[in-house]
């Protein structure tokens, strides 16, 4: 998908350490992201996917396709939720 | 309107307050609610100023983005601007906060001072500013149990015997509306614990002293028939919920345990407790009561249900690191309230 993922300004993030807990305080939602997750909602706001699959890349020992997997699942899943969203087009992505 | 001479002067939690103009019925709602000479502090550097505005000098409508604050049973609609929030409702009414360094200015205006949607706000605007100070709010019932009854772990704050600074450790029942709160409360306090509040306390996020807010515990009149007859038959005060208030002073006099903290007549101790164990309330009719573990996540839920989420970004992120630090370090638990009483300690 081009564009820039970006994490939804009113989200708050509650750092338990080993877990990120974000909450939407419109809809009162609560997403919980592990490891994995986190990595990927500090690396945004990021012009299209690439960048987030070089964070995973670099921070775990996984292979690329397992980090598109990965992240391509979380992406969907904080989409649907409402705490990421997708802003303009970024060029040559 | 007639003219109102006398300014309102009194502090809360060591932070001056100031009422300028403000006419009745909002003047005595201030006092119920906000004065409480029972929970004295020492002075801090933190003013609120709040003024009545003549509906002539209203100031003009903030620009700025909308914030939603969510308070029981109501939703209002904030505008904010650099430090600035203002909600505005039907009868021309508005409140206006302002946040400074060490001060707080609350304007507030309307057709009528005996609009509940505008009590709402200024309730939203004070409790924004006690934030600002230092403090969060915290909707929970909280109790101290009975001296040797818990195990404590670190990071538990312990009282040190005969030093009154610090106040005894105490476990939190966060819960969102008819969780069972007082129910559960006034069943702990019959098996001996001590009560600090009862729905609202306020905490010093630095040092997780609690300062108990309620006069009492509010109970409906089916729970005292069901649960506590011996409670029967008394004219308590009866609020616009339709719940019965049980003072502290009467545990005292009725000779029910745990009726204080501290030394001394238990009734009138200052409320306090030092945050050493977080429980959340859940029911379950169909099983026997008792304690389960507690997910820090499910944790997290429950603080931010009880602290409120703020108006403004920086407070928000305050309020997120704190509910972060106490949901990772303190004892978690959840209460299941079921067929049989609520009484044993948690298993800490």
């Amino acid at each position: 998908m081009a564009g820039t993922y970006a994490r939804v300004d009113r989200v708050i993030e509650t750092d338990l350490g080993n877990e990120l807990v974000l909450l939407d305080p419109e809809t009162q939602q609560m997403f919980s992201l592990n490891e994995t997750g986190r990595c990927i909602w500090r690396a945004l706001p990021a012009s299209g996917e690439a960048p987030l699959v070089e964070a995973l890349v670099a921070a775990f020992d996984v292979s690329r396709e397992a980090a598109e997997a990965d992240m391509r699942r979380l992406l969907a899943e904080l989409l649907d939720a409402g705490l990421i969203e997708v802003r303009g087009d970024a060029a040559g992505s | 309107m007639p003219p109102v001479v006398d300014d309102l002067a009194f502090p809360i939690l060591g932070r001056s307050f100031v009422g300028r103009g403000v006419p009745e019925p909002l003047r005595g709602w201030l006092l119920e609610q906000w004065w409480r000479p029972e929970q004295p502090l020492a002075a801090r550097r933190f003013a609120i100023v709040l003024e009545w505005v003549a509906s002539d000098s209203t100031p003009a409508p903030l620009q700025g983005e909308p914030v939603r604050a969510l308070v029981p049973g109501r939703l209002l609609t904030w505008r904010s601007s650099g430090g600035r929030w203002e909600w505005r409702g039907g009868n021309a009414a508005g409140v206006r906060l302002t946040l400074e360094p060490e001060r707080a200015r609350i304007q507030v205006w309307g057709l009528s001072a005996a609009d509940a949607e505008l009590f709402t706000a200024v309730y939203v605007a004070i409790c924004e500013a006690l934030r600002a100070s230092g403090l969060l709010p915290l909707h929970a019932a909280v109790a101290v149990p009975p001296p040797g009854m818990v195990e404590w772990r670190p990071p538990a704050v312990l009282p040190v015997p005969g030093d009154p600074a610090v106040a005894p450790a105490a476990i939190a029942f966060l819960g969102g509306r008819e969780a069972g709160k007082s129910t559960a409360l006034m069943h702990l306090v019959r098996a001996g614990w001590t009560p600090v509040a009862d729905d609202l306390c306020w905490i010093d996020p630095d040092t997780l002293v609690l300062y108990g807010w309620d006069r009492g515990i509010r109970l409906r009149p089916t729970a005292i028939e069901a649960f506590f007859p011996e409670l029967s038959g008394t004219s308590w005060g009866v609020g616009p919920d339709g719940k019965l208030l049980i003072g502290y002073e009467d545990f005292v006099r009725r000779g029910l345990a745990g009726g204080g903290c501290g030394e001394g007549s238990a009734g009138e101790a200052p409320r306090r407790g030092t945050l050493a164990g977080i429980a959340q309330l859940h029911r379950d009719a169909d099983r026997d009561t008792g304690w389960e573990p507690l997910p820090a996540r499910d944790a997290v839920r429950a603080l931010w249900e009880g602290v409120g989420v703020p108006l403004g970004t920086a407070a928000r992120q305050a309020a997120a690191e704190w509910i972060g630090v106490v949901a990772a370090r303190l004892p978690l638990g959840r209460l299941r309230l079921g067929k049989t009483l609520p009484g044993s300690p948690p298993p800490w």
